[in-house]
C-alpha cells in the first residue's frame, strides 16, 4: 500500500483526478480498461466530486484565550536547541572548574592570608618543669681516656720518661732547702698555742 | 507571521482563528467521526499550541500548511491513545429517504454511504483522501503536511480510492449499474 504507483497506476490516478472517462482519448480509454471497469472509473469520480461536498461548513466556537498567556518561566517552553546549549554550558563549566578545584586543595596554607584574620585564638600549653641533669664526670672520662690515648706515640712516652728522670735526680741540697719535711708541730707553735690556748679557755675543754 | 503573534499574541491568534477555525473545525470533524465537541476542542486546542510553539514556524513555508501539520499530529496522536472504532455496514442505519427515481434522494443516501466508506479507511489513507479532496491541498502540500514522499501521497491517494469504491459497492451493488442514471 506504502509503495509507490507504477507508470500505469499513475497515469489513471491523474485521468480520474482531472477527466471523466468520456473526455478520455482512445489511448487513456485503453489504459483505463486495462485497470478498471468504465463504471468503476465513474463511480471514482464521483466520489472524488462528490466528497468536498460531503460535509457543510460549520462555525467554531469563539476563541478562549488564557488571560496571561504563558510568560512565567515554570510554564514557559523553550526550543529544544536552547534546552541542549543549556545543559552542555553547565557540563563544560562543571569540567573546567573540577581540575581547578582539585589542584587548589594540595596548596599549602598561604600564610600571609592569615594576617587578615580578625581574630586568632591562641592555646597557650604550661607543661612542668623539667630537670636536666649533665654528666660531667664522664664527659671528663671520655677527656682523659681521649689524652691518654694521643699520647700512645712512642716518641712522647720517650720525651715523659725523660722528664721523669729529671724530676729524680738527687740534688739533697736544694732538696733540704725547698722541701721542708721537718717542720714544727703544732703544738710547739707559740702562734698556735695563742690561738688554741683562747679557745681553750672559752669552752672549757 | 510570528512576529505579529510575538508583539500582538491576542489580536493577531483572534484573526488567525477568524480566517481558519472553520476550515480546521470541518476538518477535526471529518477525522474524529464528526465529534462536533471533540473537534471543537481540538480547535480551541491547536490555536493555544500556535501561541506556544510559534518558534517552530518556518517562515519559508506556508502558514495554512503548518497549521494543518499540527492539526494531523493531533489526529495522529489521539487515534493512537485511543483507537477510533470505525463504523460498519452492520451498525450504519442509513436514513430511509429515498424513492426510486428520486434524483436528491439518492445523492443522500449515496453520501452517506460514502462517509461510512470514509470512515472505514485506515488513518494514513483518511487524511491523505480528507486533505486532497475535502480541504483542496496540492499533492506537494499534503507531502509536508503529512511528512511523507510525494509518491507515498499518491500511492495512498490510489489506493484509498479504490478501497472505499470496494465499500460503496458492497453496500449497494446498484451502483454500478445505476451510476449513468445517477450522472
Amino acid at each position: 500500500m506504502e509503495n509507490d504507483l507504477t507508470q500505469n497506476e499513475e497515469q489513471l490516478f491523474q485521468l480520474i483526478e482531472t477527466k471523466d472517462y468520456n473526455q478520455l482519448t482512445a489511448e487513456e480509454r485503453l489504459l483505463v480498461d486495462e485497470l478498471l471497469s468504465e463504471s468503476e472509473y465513474n463511480l471514482q469520480r464521483r466520489m472524488i466530486s462528490e466528497a468536498a461536498k460531503l460535509f457543510p461548513e460549520s462555525t467554531a466556537n469563539r476563541l478562549l484565550l488564557p488571560v496571561h498567556p504563558s510568560k512565567t518561566i515554570a510554564v514557559r517552553t523553550v526550543p529544544l536547541y536552547q534546552a541542549i546549549a543549556a545543559v552542555a554550558a553547565t557540563i563544560a563549566l562543571f569540567l573546567s572548574l573540577w581540575p581547578y578545584q582539585e589542584a587548589t586543595s594540595n596548596k599549602p596554607v598561604d600564610q600571609t592570608q592569615l594576617g587578615g584574620i580578625d581574630t586568632v585564638i591562641q592555646t597557650q600549653i604550661i607543661t612542668d618543669t623539667i630537670i636536666q641533669y649533665i654528666e660531667h664526670r664522664n664527659q671528663l672520662a671520655v677527656r682523659n681516656t681521649i689524652t691518654t690515648d694521643e699520647v700512645a706515640d712512642p716518641l712522647i712516652q720517650v720525651k715523659q720518661i725523660r722528664l721523669l728522670e729529671v724530676n729524680a735526680i738527687q740534688i739533697p741540697e736544694l732538696n733540704a732547702t725547698l722541701i721542708h719535711t721537718k717542720g714544727n708541730s703544732l703544738k710547739d707553735d707559740p702562734t698556735s698555742q695563742l690561738l688554741l690556748g683562747n679557745v681553750y679557755q672559752a669552752t672549757n675543754w | 507571521m510570528v512576529e505579529v503573534i510575538d508583539h500582538h499574541s491576542h489580536v493577531a491568534l483572534t484573526e488567525l482563528h477568524r480566517r481558519y477555525s472553520g476550515k480546521l473545525l470541518g476538518y477535526f470533524m471529518k477525522m474524529m467521526h464528526q465529534d462536533q465537541e471533540l473537534a471543537q476542542d481540538f480547535v480551541q486546542e491547536l490555536f493555544l499550541r500556535i501561541l506556544e510553539k510559534k518558534h517552530l514556524y518556518d517562515p519559508e513555508k506556508k502558514f495554512y500548511t503548518w497549521v494543518f501539520t499540527i492539526a494531523s499530529n493531533m489526529c495522529k496522536t489521539a487515534y493512537r491513545r485511543q483507537p477510533m472504532q470505525t463504523l460498519s455496514s452492520d451498525g450504519f442505519e442509513l436514513n430511509n429517504h429515498t424513492h426510486l427515481g428520486d434524483d436528491l434522494a439518492e445523492k443522500a443516501r449515496f453520501r452517506e454511504l460514502l462517509k461510512i466508506s470514509l470512515e472505514q479507511l485506515e488513518l494514513p489513507q483518511k487524511t491523505v483522501f480528507v486533505l486532497r479532496y475535502m480541504e483542496q491541498f496540492s499533492l506537494n502540500e499534503i507531502a509536508e503536511i503529512t511528512d511523507v514522499s510525494l509518491g507515498t501521497v499518491k500511492s495512498r491517494l490510489f489506493y484509498a480510492t479504490k478501497k472505499m469504491t470496494e465499500h460503496l459497492k458492497s453496500f449497494d451493488p446498484t451502483y454500478e449499474a445505476n451510476l449513468f442514471k445517477l450522472q
